[in-house]
């Protein structure tokens, strides 16, 4: 099944390796890409949006939306990660086997990577699990999750017509992951992996990016913020 | 500045790896590249020669004392290897220290997603974060290494053994030998692995078996116990 790439990016650092991977690893994507006109003219999209950075949420919703008008689901990349040979095609063949089983409708089917929250980081072993060679063998398995991160991850447009992103930076994914689940949607960490940058766009800064989400938490979900900050 | 040497068989990932070149590592670094087919960067300066051998092992040699004419250490990267912005300047800022404390170094390799050994992220300590587990910010000796991104210099050069599958461990004992110490830098890579040798593993252990048998019972009987 051919699926979309859907990029948004603020500066730009590191898409053209990721734009190679995908030329390289998965021609027959087609790519959608937001960000500024003065980052993106040079590089090759099937569809750009031209728009000045908002937050990581409306960033995502605006080049999500365009592209399911085309594509009945597509897969969302961060901008600083680059693909394996593989990343696509296990991930799409995840995806095939979690729409056939029928105890939650399909969510988000992330891929694993290098860095990212624990349920997706290959860091993380199940317990008392050793390496095989290289990985551990929990890695080629799909997995159930309450909250992925959409670094490289596939929604079908029934999914995201039932609840998009907030404006927010942090906590996007939080929300968007736990809106669905209330909506019996289940989401699932895939046997892909992808190589990601981590925090290149939205900085190291968590103390602060932290405190940027909390006003709007609060407003328009305080059971979040109760459940996740115990305030 | 150091030089990168690169040898690909199969280029399959190496359009990948040259861009993340292209992209993170400073222009007057002059790469070196023997793969099959002719290979540019549009700001680096590229020394391309025509890969012609059966292993890694002797495609590394050659390159290495090609590289040793005109410089004194190279940073080796495996052609299935995506550099992150700071991989390059990470590993020759930890080289430099090494080299400043008056080490005699063997070689200087990152941490990856995918090797043998405490390079491999998943064997951290400490405290884990989302991009990484406290023990990644540390430069630790080690007594053996993977040279998937590796610096080496001339004065301490071992040439590698002419297999695929335990080059790598037999050059690090060599290196033990002679006194030179193995260390894995806080430089971080992605390495997809195994594109050119394959995943089976089994098969590859065999392919080398019987050069280690010949050349170097002691090791064959370390690896395969007879």
């Amino acid at each position: 099944m051919i699926c979309p790439i859907v990029i948004a990016t603020v500066r730009g650092h590191g898409l053209s390796v990721l734009l190679e991977s995908i030329k390289q690893y998965a021609p027959e994507c087609p790519v959608y890409l937001r960000g500024p006109q003065s980052v993106i003219d040079n590089y090759q999209a099937d569809l750009k949006i031209y728009g000045q950075p908002r937050s990581f949420g409306e960033d995502y919703n605006e080049i999500i939306e365009m592209a399911l008008k085309d594509w009945s689901s597509c897969i969302v990349a961060n901008d600083d990660i680059v693909l394996t040979p593989t990343s696509v095609k296990v991930l799409m063949e995840d995806v095939a086997i979690v729409r056939t089983m029928n105890s939650y409708k399909a969510g988000w089917v992330a891929a694993r990577c290098d860095a990212a929250p624990a349920c997706q980081n290959v860091r993380i072993s199940e317990p008392g699990e050793k390496l095989n060679f290289y990985k551990f063998p929990s890695e080629s398995h799909i997995k159930l999750a309450q909250v992925i991160s959409p670094i490289f991850a596939w929604i079908s447009s029934d999914a995201f017509e039932e609840a998009k992103f907030p404006p927010l930076n942090w906590y996007s994914d939080d929300v968007h992951c736990m809106d669905l689940v209330r909506k019996g949607y289940g989401h699932y960490v895939s046997a892909s992996y992808v190589h990601h940058i981590g925090s290149n766009t939205i900085g190291f800064n968590a103390k602060q990016l932290h405190e940027d989400a909390l006003p709007w938490l609060r407003e328009n979900r305080p059971e979040y913020t109760q459940a996740w900050f115990d305030f | 500045m150091t030089p990168i040497g690169i040898c690909s068989k199969n280029e399959k990932c190496l359009p990948v790896l040259l861009k993340s070149i292209e992209l993170y590592v400073p222009e007057d670094v002059e790469i070196f590249i023997t793969s099959p087919n002719i290979q540019s960067l549009p700001k680096h300066k590229v020394h391309h020669f025509v890969h012609t051998y059966e292993t890694g092992g002797a495609a590394h040699n050659f390159m290495a004392h090609k590289i040793f004419e005109t410089h004194d250490d190279f940073v080796s990267i495996d052609d299935d290897v995506v550099l992150n912005p700071n991989t390059y300047s990470v590993l020759m800022d930890d080289v430099n220290q090494l080299k400043s404390m008056g080490i005699k170094l063997g070689i200087v390799a990152g941490r990856t997603n995918y090797a043998k050994g405490y390079q491999n992220i998943r064997k951290g300590e400490g405290k884990l974060y989302s991009l990484g587990y406290e023990s990644e910010n540390l430069i630790v000796e080690t007594d053996y290494l993977a040279g998937i991104v590796a610096w080496c210099q001339k004065s301490t050069w071992v040439d590698i053994a002419p297999i695929d599958w335990y080059s790598d461990d037999l050059q690090c004992n060599e290196f033990i030998k002679k006194d030179c110490k193995l260390f894995i830098s806080r430089a971080y890579f992605h390495h997809v692995g195994s594109q050119t040798f394959g995943t089976d593993f089994a098969k590859c252990k065999e392919n080398s078996e019987n050069w280690l048998r010949d050349n170097r019972p002691d090791m064959h009987k370390k690896y395969f116990g007879s």
